[in-house]
């Protein structure tokens, strides 16, 4: 078995436009999703952009994020066991998260 | 072979509508420290708890206590945005104390001791626009989305956000205290309370999206709401009118949807299944209204659910009466739906073609056009009147609109009815039978609830007599035998009874079945009370399937199943037994689609008179009924 790294990205103001009731929902399928026996570990990011730190030839910079132009930031992260990329894909397949924003699947180096 | 518990039985450890009905209370208690110009921040500060629930909760697991995390974070929220808007240290300092404070009693009578209702009377304030009222009731104290609004106003969330907006505002701009008056001034906001309580029920009755036809918890929270008005001194006749109106209609509820989900028309209801509890309810009310001298749309509309509710059966109706009754509330309220239930109701008593002249008097109207009720009510008249094309595109159109899955169900099934003679695919016809392609969606039989539309009227018409000796379900679609006469229809089914025929069903199923063939073994057996009623039981009758994987895609396997026993829906409790359930079998936790993806693929019979062996083949074919 290998294990897998999903990294969730959302839109920070993606989940504003919900009801209550909608978002209850939404909890209640991620809880079950995450629930699942090939799910090894989740970790939810705070809610800040973070810090960035990057080398400038001398002493390192830091910045706020974001760190990019991108809309979507990374705010929570899974590990999962899979036998290989496909079913990785597959078993993320289902995950309600992709009715808000995008999941990139990493195989973990070495296992 | 794996099989996976379903989500849905994982999930259940949070409450029951836990977001919608704190959402309420929260917001009421932290606008009651914030003071009412900052309902917006007492508001955000509702929204931030709910989010960080939504993202530690998956995570971290659930809280042993979630009302009180909520309420916890959402007040820590609340200061958070008071500091981050740079408030005056006084007033942060004032906020703080409040905080500390027990809650202030700002004035409501005990019997406006319910969150909700205070906070529905609160955002009715008169000094604010009518419809801006009701809208923002409908967001802040009731938990509805702005797109869930727009959709009851047939308005676009534009305007309803900016009614909600402008409101707000108003709130603010003119120092309005959202404390509660008593006594007469307090009677001044019931109109629009009344509404309220109104565009909450009917959000629960015609649920718009997902998977339910109804949200009953909706329903019976404006059924607790009213009831609790109607008791209070706050009442009047049209309080006691809504009441007898939504407990008339609620007791329908549990009849409107069968054992699958899927609508019954008032028509086809069981009226045995009516709560009687909620008749005797509603009519305790409607005497109650009926009392005075005032007439509302309430009353009318109590009075349309009461003559429905005397009727001991469908056929017994007092349409006259009902349409007589629908003309008086349409002079009080012109709108486009009521004039769409009056049509129905002109159907009843003059015929299908007044009502649909009447029905396409409202085509006008910008709101109607993508209301799916309006071409699914169009799609019914025609169809009544024999123009099956029109109809067919009428309902095609309504299935463009949005709608819930049982909803959809249903207009899927009314285009099957659309369907003609010259439309069905023949494979094969002599004197003694015939083998044809049955879409999906068309029922083979009449039944009690539906006598027309069948596959056997349309053979009836055409070639006079009709005899089935096997049947296929209503959602599935594929090869059928039909015998002309009785004697080829009873040498037919001795074949089936001895399983000398040959039957193979072609499915997709979701996720990808790993073994390349094997037997599903799994006793069936039914249970009255549970949902799904047929399923695998161990106390079941043994029932085998034969399984065969022809081609595994990204996230789905087409199958090729063989049924070996031939119990109730065996083939599709059987791929969900596995973890593998039908594409489109929502019943049994299959993802959602345009169909349910089984297909009788191949049948092999013996023809009774030339004894030669007869073999069809037939594919499966995607997102069809038929094209329109």
């Amino acid at each position: 078995m290998a294990k897998f790294f999903l990294a969730l990205y959302d839109e920070p103001n993606g989940f504003a436009k919900l009801s209550p009731e909608q978002m209850q929902k939404a909890v209640e399928k991620y809880m079950a999703w995450s629930k699942q026996s090939f799910v090894v570990d989740g970790k939810r990011l705070a809610d800040d952009l973070g810090r960035v730190m990057r080398s400038t030839g001398g002493k390192p910079k830091v910045t706020d994020g974001p760190y990019s132009e991108t809309k979507e930031i990374l705010g929570g992260m899974y590990v999962i066991e899979a036998v290989s990329y496909d079913e990785a894909v597959q078993l993320t397949m289902d995950h309600p998260h992709l009715e808000f924003g995008t999941i990139e699947v990493r195989q973990l180096w070495g296992q | 072979v794996t099989s996976h518990t379903t989500s849905q039985a994982q999930t259940g450890a949070l409450l029951d509508h836990l977001f919608r009905h704190q959402s309420g209370r929260l917001v009421a208690y932290l606008s009651g420290r914030l003071g009412p110009a900052h309902l917006d921040l007492a508001e955000e500060a509702v929204q931030t708890a709910l989010l960080r629930a939504m993202q530690s909760w998956p995570v971290q697991g659930l809280p042993e206590n979630p009302e009180a995390w909520l309420f916890r974070v959402a007040q820590n929220a609340a200061l958070d945005l008071v500091r981050r808007e740079r408030w005056q240290v006084g007033d942060a300092d004032s906020f703080l104390r409040n905080m500390a404070a027990p809650p202030v009693a700002c004035g409501p009578p005990d019997y406006l001791a319910d969150d909700e209702l205070r906070l529905i009377f609160l955002c009715c304030h008169p000094e604010l626009p009518a419809e801006s009222r009701i809208a923002l009731s409908l967001k802040v104290a009731c938990g509805f989305s702005v797109a869930e609004i727009a959709r009851a106003f047939l308005a676009d969330e534009a305007t309803i956000a900016q009614r909600i907006v402008r409101a707000k505002r108003l709130i603010r701009d003119r120092h309005l205290t959202l404390d509660l008056p008593d006594g007469p001034a307090l009677a001044g906001r019931l109109e629009s309370a009344l509404e309220v309580i109104y565009f909450f029920y009917n959000e629960g009755y015609s649920a718009h999206g997902g998977e339910n036809l109804v949200r009953a918890d909706l329903c019976a929270e404006a059924l607790r709401l009213v009831r609790l008005l109607a008791a209070s001194p706050v009442n009047a006749a049209r309080v006691d009118a809504l009441a007898a109106l939504i407990a008339l209609q609620s007791a329908r509820l549990g009849a409107r949807h069968n054992s699958e989900g899927d609508l019954i028309l008032l028509d086809a209801q069981d009226r045995a299944q009516w709560d009687q509890r909620l008749i005797a309810v509603g009519f305790d009310h409607f005497e109650r209204c009926m009392k005075g001298n005032e007439i509302s749309a309430f009353h009318t509309q109590a009075a349309i659910a009461a003559t429905h509710a005397r009727a001991s059966a469908g056929h017994t109706t007092d349409w006259p009466m009902i349409l007589a009754l629908y003309d008086q509330l349409f002079e009080l309220d012109p709108s486009p739906v009521v004039a769409l239930n009056r049509a129905v109701a002109i159907a009843k008593v003059r015929g299908a073609a007044e009502a649909l002249v009447e029905v396409d008097k409202l085509e006008h109207g910008p709101a109607m056009e993508h209301y799916h009720l309006r071409l699914a009510v169009r799609g019914h008249l025609l169809l009544e009147l024999g123009e099956h094309p029109q109809a067919r595109s009428s309902f095609a159109a309504a299935l463009e609109c949005p709608c819930s899955e049982p909803e959809r169900r249903f207009l899927r099934r009314q285009l099957a009815r659309c369907i003609t003679v010259a439309d069905l695919e023949i494979l094969f016809e002599d004197e003694q039978l015939i083998v044809l392609v049955k879409p999906s969606g068309m029922l083979v039989h009449p039944s009690v609830r539906e006598r027309t539309g069948t596959l056997k009227e349309l053979l009836m018409q055409t070639r006079g007599e009709a005899f089935f000796p096997h049947r296929l379900d209503r959602d599935t679609s594929g090869l059928m035998v039909i015998a002309k006469d009785a004697l080829t229809a009873r040498q037919l089914g001795f074949q089936f009874a001895r399983r000398e025929v040959k039957k193979v069903y072609t499915a997709v199923v979701a996720g990808i079945v790993e073994a390349d063939s094997f037997l599903i073994d799994a006793p069936l057996g039914r249970e009255a009370a549970e949902k799904p009623q047929w399923n695998v039981r161990p106390n079941g009758k043994p029932a085998q399937s034969r399984l065969h994987v022809i081609e595994r895609r990204a996230s789905s396997t087409v199958l090729e199943l063989e049924p070996i026993t031939g119990r109730t829906n065996q083939l599709r409790i059987h791929c969900a037994h596995i973890g593998h359930p039908i594409i489109g079998d929502v019943w049994y936790h299959g993802p959602s689609a345009p169909r349910l993806m089984l297909h009788a693929s191949q049948l092999s019979f013996t023809h009774p008179i030339s004894a030669a062996r007869l073999a069809f083949t037939s594919e499966l074919t995607w997102p069809v009924i038929l094209p329109t």
